[in-house]
């Protein structure tokens, strides 16, 4: 049965060139967005016999993008060039289910022996794997997901020490018994963030998403509460420009890992039997290296994700519609803009016609005092009468204390009708203007020091 | 009469520049499509708050004042260093959340918000050097940069925050103006935090207004260049002279015209302490602390 489930995928594969020259978007490359505006998509493109078609010009190409996934529009193709990834490589990160059903048979039976387990086909897969990989400029990386996700090694490690780390890989514990397959991938992708070019995850699995926390009903120890959708993964997948292969290797397939592995560009395969599962293993990699790239200027209208296609004029070849994200840091437009919205420049020049006529002083308009006490509060007196008196009693006209134990003072102003002139007596020394005196004509500005409160004479005819 | 503050003045006009920014950005955001690049339209849409905010501030020392040759002078540096630091910002901003990303790897949503805010904090350090600039104060641009990026950040914060979280104009408005706010606040905030002293005017038409002495030269007299006392008799065009040094703050009177005096007394220098009044033709100011 696994046999020909295999079969069937290979074929299908095959399938999808067999029907005429058949184009699709693998991948896409955003990171040339901002800065020239360009995105750059791999595109596989494949004859009747599912052979990779070569020798195509960039003028038997068409780009076309879509704001809605509907009405497309052609775009200029900048760039194009064949079989790029051999030139560049491609990043490889192999995610490697670990949990307990890989160490059974490929037939679903337990076992005590090392080479009948499907963790030990898996391993010797993708040794051949790297093994095709000598003298290429591929990078590879290893991961194992169960109820934890553990990088092995980084994409980009010796490949001798990615074989190491093959043999470091144990069975996995009571607890880590759970299938954490879409947070696994979503790590696995943020992994990629540091790379540029060509960048592939290949998951293998035996089984189906088996998150820890709905079953055990407590946070995770590795992801805490987060539960971690299909969408999340595309998500993921496509921020960071990565395409996502899938390998069922076992009796139980995830229903939801397929739409992931589409929407990213990839692929899924099965896989009964180690001879089998390398083949799939090489047939994902001759299948990214035969890819073209092509460079296309994006139109610049806003949609938070926009839908792109590759078609061969003539051939009615057409690739299925590949998305990707581009928002800005300011969020959707007003879909309603209305030139009402200038009329909010009213309001701004309110608030200057405000600033420009509120005052930011306060002419004395008749004789006054401002005391600020030693608390620093302030008080404003009139100075209207006669005389004023300024001391610590309450019947004083402005009372001002010194602390307890300190002397009080008191002073008089006096008004001179006749030379309208005020004067400020007193028996004791008080300071004015920081000198002091006992009698002296107060001038507008002057600053009287009395009681450990400082008082400013002001008056409107000065 | 109540009389308006300095930290009121510069917070209304930073939220009147993120007021007037909005009818242009919302024109440009729905005009995406019209751009010959992307490129293009990232740095139009991030030049247009730091232009608009930094020209509303850049102006605010000369309203302050009185001084609306210093608020013209002050809202042209204010929109050069403003549109330099929407470039800057905006696309040092970009840089950044591609390192970001790259040096700590993981979810995208924090690292984003996180590199956004950053360069809207650079922004701000630019919005903030206008006052700086114009009055060619190190100090000044240090402050003024210091309070930029606060509120910069802060503001640029919520203008993310609301922006993710509502996708319509209103929010954007809002986020706006806060960061215009925010960026102004600080600017003053900062300002005053870091001055000498404030001298206060005791007498005639600007009794009760308060400078600020936040650079280490300031000249008062009734001349365009100074702190104006242009409506008092006797206050020649530059009339006296405070310079800080170590804290100090000393007067010196520059005409040496015998108009200078410091508690009653004539003098040409003298260094200050808080509480001293000094008189200088017939405006009288005294010195206090923040």
């Amino acid at each position: 049965m696994k046999k020909l489930i295999f079969i069937t995928s290979i074929w299908l594969l095959s399938f999808i060139s067999a029907a005429a020259e058949q184009i699709s978007i693998s991948g896409v490359d955003t990171s040339g967005l901002l800065f020239s505006g360009t995105v750059s998509l791999y595109v596989n493109i494949t004859d009747n016999q599912g052979e990779t078609v070569t020798d195509l010009r960039q003028e038997d190409l068409a780009v076309s993008e879509s704001l809605n996934g509907r009405d497309y529009t052609p775009v200029e193709i900048v760039n194009f060039s064949e079989e790029v990834n051999e030139d560049k490589g491609i990043s490889f990160l192999l995610l490697v289910d670990n949990s307990g059903s890989m160490y059974d048979r490929l037939d679903g039976k337990a076992t005590d022996k090392d080479e009948e387990r499907r963790i030990n086909s898996a391993v010797k897969a993708i040794y051949a794997l790297i093994q095709s990989m000598q003298g290429s400029e591929d990078k590879t990386g290893i991961a194992l997901f169960n109820t934890f996700y553990k990088e092995l090694a980084p994409v980009g490690s010796n490949r001798n020490s990615v074989i190491e780390a093959m043999q470091m890989i144990e069975k996995p514990g009571k607890d880590e018994s759970f299938t954490e397959l879409n947070a696994a991938v979503i790590s696995a992708a943020g992994k990629f963030t540091r790379e540029r070019g060509r960048k592939i995850i290949i998951v293998l699995s035996d089984g189906e998403n088996y998150p820890y926390k709905p079953v055990r009903g407590e946070d995770s120890p590795q992801f805490g509460s987060s539960l971690y959708s299909t969408d999340d993964m595309i998500r993921e997948l496509k921020r960071n420009s990565t395409t996502l292969y899938g390998i069922n290797f076992g009796t139980t397939r995830d229903r939801d890992l397929e739409k992931a592995v589409i929407s990213s560009g990839g692929f899924l395969f099965e896989a009964g039997t180690r001879e089998e599962l390398e083949a799939v293993y090489k047939t994902i990699r001759e299948r990214i290296l035969s890819e073209y790239l092509i460079e296309y200027r994006s139109g610049t209208e806003y949609a938070e994700q926009k839908y792109v296609k590759a078609e061969i004029p003539g051939s009615g070849a057409a690739s299925g519609p590949a998305f990707y994200f581009s928002g800005s840091i300011f969020g959707k437009p007003s879909e309603n803009f209305s030139w009402f919205y200038f009329a909010s420049l009213a309001l701004v020049f309110m608030v200057v016609v405000y600033l420009v006529l509120k005052k930011q002083s306060a002419p004395a308009e008749k004789a006054e005092l401002e005391v600020t006490d030693f608390s620093g509060a302030t008080q404003m007196f009139v100075v209207d009468g006669q005389k004023t008196v300024i001391g610590s009693s309450d019947s004083n006209d402005v009372t001002v204390v010194n602390g307890a134990g300190q002397s009080q003072s008191e002073a008089t102003i006096i008004f001179d009708e006749k030379k309208s002139v005020y004067t400020v007596v007193s028996d004791s020394e008080v300071m004015v203007n920081n000198n002091p005196v006992k009698t002296r004509v107060l001038e507008a500005g002057d600053v009287i020091n009395i009681n450990g409160a400082t008082i400013i004479f002001n008056d409107k005819d000065q | 009469m109540k009389i308006i503050g300095k930290n009121t003045i510069t917070g209304l006009l930073g939220l009147a520049g993120g007021l007037a920014s909005w009818p242009f950005l919302e024109l440009v955001l729905w005009k995406q499509g019209a751009f010959p690049s992307y490129l293009l339209f990232f740095l139009t849409a991030t030049v247009i708050p730091g232009l608009f905010i930094a020209m509303f501030l850049g102006a605010s020392e000369g309203v302050i004042g009185r001084n609306w040759s210093r608020a013209v002078k002050g809202a042209l540096i204010g929109l050069v260093s403003g549109t330099i630091g929407g470039l800057v910002g905006g696309l040092s901003g970009q840089i950044l959340l591609s390192r970001i990303l790259v040096w700590f790897p993981g979810r995208g949503d924090v690292l984003e918000t996180a590199a956004r805010t950053l360069a809207w904090a650079l922004v701000g350090i630019f919005i903030g050097l206008s006052d700086g600039i114009r009055s060619v104060s190190l100090r000044k641009i240090g402050v003024g940069a210091l309070g930029g990026m606060v509120g910069g950040s802060l503001g640029g914060f919520l203008l993310e925050m609301l922006s993710r979280s509502f996708a319509s104009s209103i929010p954007r408005l809002a986020g706006l103006v806060l960061m215009g706010l925010m960026i102004g606040v600080f600017y003053s905030l900062l300002d005053r935090k870091y001055s000498f002293g404030v001298l206060r005017v005791l007498n005639g038409s600007q009794a009760g207004k308060k400078y600020r002495i936040n650079q280490k030269k300031m000249d008062l007299g009734s001349g365009n260049r100074t702190i104006i006392f242009n409506d008092y008799e006797g206050v020649d065009d530059k009339e006296i002279e405070l310079r800080v040094d170590r804290g100090q703050i000393t007067v010196i009177d520059d005409k040496m015209n015998s108009k200078l005096f410091v508690n009653d007394k004539a003098t040409i220098k003298t260094t200050l302490k808080y509480g001293d009044v000094i008189k200088a033709g017939t405006v009288k100011m005294l010195l206090e602390a923040e």
